[in-house]
């Protein structure tokens, strides 16, 4: 039996599959874009802001502000569970328990009577620039998606 | 069709770069004045805390809060950097892909 002799165009049958399949595919290394993370987090931060700069004149009772804290941690979690669900978003969760963390801690010394004036010229450009960070990097994201 | 392999690798070059370059300014820019603010600010706050004008328990309270902020700054500009990588990787692949699609006619209904 005679067998039939591969030509150059045979052997690059091949070659051209693979570079065919590599082209065909899009790398994913990080979760894309969230239009609910992005919106919860900036009311947050706007909130979150507004409410030191009123108590910086005068801190309000803890009890009179606790449903501030209660709301802020309840989203942050539902945010957390949302983004945990979602592959390669270890980065946006992680980001978002550092804040919730802030958010417990900022209530464990509004309870303990720490917040004051000078306590919160320190932590209020803290906590603007954490959740701006956040926002910088879903407004990558959302760039990203838009190219 | 002759393939140049020398000018797609240079394009595939010139795309990854167009890429990082517009993310690295975004991640330059948050780090470098976000982490020389919270340098600054943790400086005021030693000044403060001897002054007697807060607590060693605020100072406690807001190192903790600076802590988290500062490694959210930092985890946002990673998510940024790997943002980058992942549109370098793609361009450079979109180049290569106009070229398959101009060398190898009829391949697009399958890409």
């Amino acid at each position: 039996m005679k067998i039939p002799s591969i030509t150059k165009y045979q052997k690059a049958i091949p070659f051209i599959l693979i570079i065919t399949f590599l082209v065909s595919c899009k790398v994913t290394l990080i979760a894309p874009y969230d239009e609910i993370v992005d919106k919860k987090i900036s009311e947050l931060h706007e909130t979150l802001l507004v409410n030191l700069k009123t108590w910086s004149n005068k801190v309000p009772d803890y009890d009179d502000v606790a449903d501030f804290y209660d709301k802020s941690e309840v989203t942050l979690e539902i945010l957390i569970e949302r983004t945990k669900g979602v592959p390669k978003s270890e980065i946006m969760t992680a980001s978002l328990n550092k804040i919730l963390a802030n958010i417990k801690e900022l209530r464990s010394a509004h309870q303990s009577n720490l917040v004051d004036k000078n306590y919160i010229d320190q932590v209020y450009p803290d906590l603007n620039e954490q959740l701006g960070a956040v926002q910088r990097f879903q407004m990558a994201l959302k760039r990203a998606a838009e190219n | 069709m002759e393939i140049d392999f020398k000018a797609v690798a240079a394009d595939m070059l010139k795309a990854i770069k167009n890429v990082v370059g517009d993310n690295i300014k975004d991640i330059e820019d948050m780090v470098d004045d976000e982490l020389e603010d919270f340098a600054k600010r943790t400086a005021i706050l030693t000044q403060k805390v001897a002054n007697g004008d807060l607590s060693v328990e605020q100072a406690k309270s807001i190192l903790k809060i600076r802590k988290n902020a500062v490694e959210t700054v930092i985890l946002s500009a990673a998510g940024i950097g790997i943002l980058a990588a992942e549109e370098a990787i793609n361009a450079a692949i979109g180049v290569l892909k106009n070229v398959i699609l101009d060398a190898i006619p009829g391949v697009s209904s399958i890409l």
